[in-house]
């Protein structure tokens, strides 16, 4: 038995051409973007970044999936999107990039750490609820003791370190309601959602508490196939939104109206409410179909760039044609993260790596959607390619999870081919 | 490098960029589009992908294919979906390797048992066993190779002594346990194999219209005499 596991685990493992063709072509494009910024600056770190970063992609890319069984696709387009918004950040400012380098590295490890303990998800089993008690813990911390970011109380500072709660809390939400709703218990997941919500609305934090509501309701789609379900969350949301705009812009969410003004007429406040959102479009506008080459772009006015308004940045320097393709390797990854869910066998895993697809998935909707004025701004980042090292750590994590569940399908469909083995061996 | 240089260079490289992005994209696309055209075929070659036995109601003879995990009610989309149990029966299985299927029931009060076990105490099902929910009593069957330990039930009630092949001493090991956990009381042994093994032919009738010949008889080896059964 175990020698036709070896013979299987060498078939599975055979080489597949065209993903070393596109590992090949992601290494060209970090290399030519880290030669270019070289020439440009002409100093000894970027040299090394240069060849640092297409190191660590590369390394990554060959050895995470012959070690743990991880989707080498998804692996290499995540890795892709992490080394651009390294390259992209050097650009911007230097010391960004090398820190945006160094949490590629911890969030590679956060990845690894978290494939491992979803292959083996069984053995924590009973701290699922805990979890969910940890959580709303977690997010009980700003509210106490936050400290003010962009309109929202959402960040803790320890020391020198500070980091947004809400964004841990996210592969919590989705490790939570997956185990909740596995279990057909939608109460304990409504109120724990709800709990969440409603922390994460005293922290001023709309944005992120969107998330969190509409991945909640997909999940819960998910898990009962009831259209009535969706359908009355949605026009839940909706009332709730009209209702509570009035009511939130009298209690202190100025910043909400702000925003809200910003995008039903940005031209119309300039100077004022529409400007992050005017230099954006401006940007967009400026760079055309092609982008006015990396290193050689005037987006640089654009109030909070490295953040939620990477997205215009990138456009302004490589062009349309490149944005247009950006957006489809995310749609690409939640492809793959959804096909990784749709062929799990456990109601649990099939939730989980739903949720995260569907996390990643929206965070670009809501985050492109309101760089190109078609959302209002949310304040949420554009997942692993804006600066911040929480949200890239959570982001990886929850590829950790995808990955870690499309390596327990893989083992699967191992053991069905064994099994069909012994069968014919039977037969 | 001189700003004007650079920003030549800069110009040029950019449809380099956006040559390489679609590269990367259309690479990306055929990847994810081959992949799963190669799992497909891989699913079509494997009709028992993803499942680990069945579950056979004995009272029809209907067997249900049986997935890693799943429920079993009477739901339309429940995995393993009968008709007439009731909500309060219904209840959720999953595969532990190297422990069975274990089984929980969706409400805490429920009546259904798996090998005389209440439900409710969460016991895992092996090849072989029996769960009773309502007028349902269906069996597990496991495929050959399934990471599950040996059922110690069947095997400590199993004597060789008496010379069975291996798959009889199966069968009559369990079906004398469900015997045991059913309360029937049947009069004869006759009536025991006639009303548990309709399916199968145990026997003949003589010229006198005795049943003669059993292959099969409880394992307590007790199995009666022909002479017992022309006393009769």
């Amino acid at each position: 038995m175990r020698k036709n596991k070896k013979r299987l685990n060498k078939k599975r493992i055979n080489k597949n051409p065209l993903v070393n063709k596109l590992a090949f072509t992601i290494v060209l494009f970090i290399f030519s973007g880290f030669a270019m910024l070289t020439v440009k600056n002409m100093d000894m770190q970027t040299l090394v970044i240069s060849i640092a970063v297409p190191l660590i992609f590369l390394m990554s890319t060959t050895l995470i999936p012959k070690i743990f069984f991880a989707d080498k696709l998804l692996l290499s387009l995540v890795n892709f999107l992490c080394s651009l918004g390294v390259l992209v950040l050097y650009r911007m400012d230097p010391a960004k990039g090398v820190n945006h380098a160094i949490n590629y590295v911890v969030g590679l490890i956060t990845m690894v750490v978290i494939m491992l303990v979803v292959k083996n998800l069984s053995r924590f089993r009973k701290l699922f609820p805990i979890i969910g008690l940890f959580s709303i813990a977690m997010l009980a911390l700003p509210v106490v003791a936050g400290k003010e970011i962009g309109g929202a109380k959402a960040w803790i500072q320890i020391g020198s370190i500070g980091f947004q709660p809400s964004e841990v809390v996210k592969i919590m939400l989705v490790v939570a309601n997956a185990y909740f709703l596995s279990k057909k218990k939608i109460f304990y997941s409504m109120a724990f959602t709800g709990m969440c919500l409603l922390l994460l609305v005293l922290q001023r934090d709309l944005g992120t508490a969107l998330l969190y509501y509409v991945v909640t309701l997909v999940m819960m789609f998910v898990a009962s196939g009831s259209w009535a379900l969706l359908a009355g969350g949605v026009i839940g949301a909706g009332a709730v939104a009209v209702l509570g705009y009035s009511l939130l812009k009298r209690i202190g969410f100025a910043h909400l109206e702000r925003r809200l003004l910003a995008w039903l007429n940005p031209w119309g406040n300039y100077k004022d409410a529409g400007y992050q959102t005017v230099q954006s479009l401006l940007a967009i506008v400026n760079g055309g179909a092609f982008g006015l080459g990396l290193g050689a772009g005037n987006a640089s006015q654009i109030p909070v760039k490295e953040t939620d308004f990477i997205f215009p940045f990138i456009l302004n320097e490589f062009g349309m044609i490149f944005g247009v393709c950006l957006v489809l390797i995310y749609i690409i990854i939640f492809l793959r993260g959804i096909a990784v869910a749709m062929r799990c066998n456990h109601r649990m895993h099939s939730l989980m790596a739903a949720g995260c697809s569907f996390f990643i998935a929206f965070q670009t909707f809501v985050i492109i959607g309101g760089n190109i004025n078609m959302l209002p701004i949310t304040g949420v980042t554009l997942p692993f390619v804006s600066y911040g090292g929480t949200s890239l750590l959570s982001s990886m994590g929850m590829m950790g999870v995808i990955q870690g569940i499309a390596s327990i399908n893989k083992r699967h469909i191992m053991q069905d081919e064994l099994l069909a083995d012994i069968g014919e061996g039977l037969a | 490098m001189a700003r004007e240089n650079y920003e030549l260079l800069a110009l040029f490289m950019r449809y380099w960029f956006v040559f390489l992005m679609l590269v990367i994209s259309i690479r990306a696309v055929r990847l994810m589009a081959k992949e799963r055209h190669e799992y497909k075929k891989l699913i079509d070659s494997l009709p028992d992908a993803g499942l680990i036995g069945e579950i056979v109601d004995i009272t029809t003879g209907n067997s249900y294919p049986l997935p890693r995990e799943g429920d079993i009610s009477n739901k339309a989309g429940a995995d393993i979906r009968l008709i007439y149990l009731p909500r309060s029966l219904s209840m959720h299985f999953e595969f532990v390797p190297r422990k069975g299927i274990r089984l929980s029931p969706v409400k805490r009060n429920t009546t259904a048992l798996m090998d005389g076990i209440p439900l409710y105490e969460r016991p895992y099902a092996l090849h072989g066993s029996y769960i009773q929910a309502g007028n349902y009593t269906l069996r597990v069957r496991l495929f050959e190779g399934i990471d599950v330990p040996y059922s110690k039930r069947l095997s400590t009630s199993m004597d060789d002594s008496e010379g069975w092949s291996e798959r009889t001493w199966d069968f009559a090991a369990d079906d004398y346990l469900y015997h045991m956990q059913t309360d029937v009381n049947y009069e004869s042994d006759y009536d025991y194999n006639y009303y548990s093994h309709q399916e199968y032919d145990y026997g003949y009738e003589d010229e006198e219209g005795y049943t003669k010949g059993f292959d099969l008889a409880p394992p307590s080896g007790v199995a009666k005499k022909e002479d017992d059964y022309e006393e009769e």
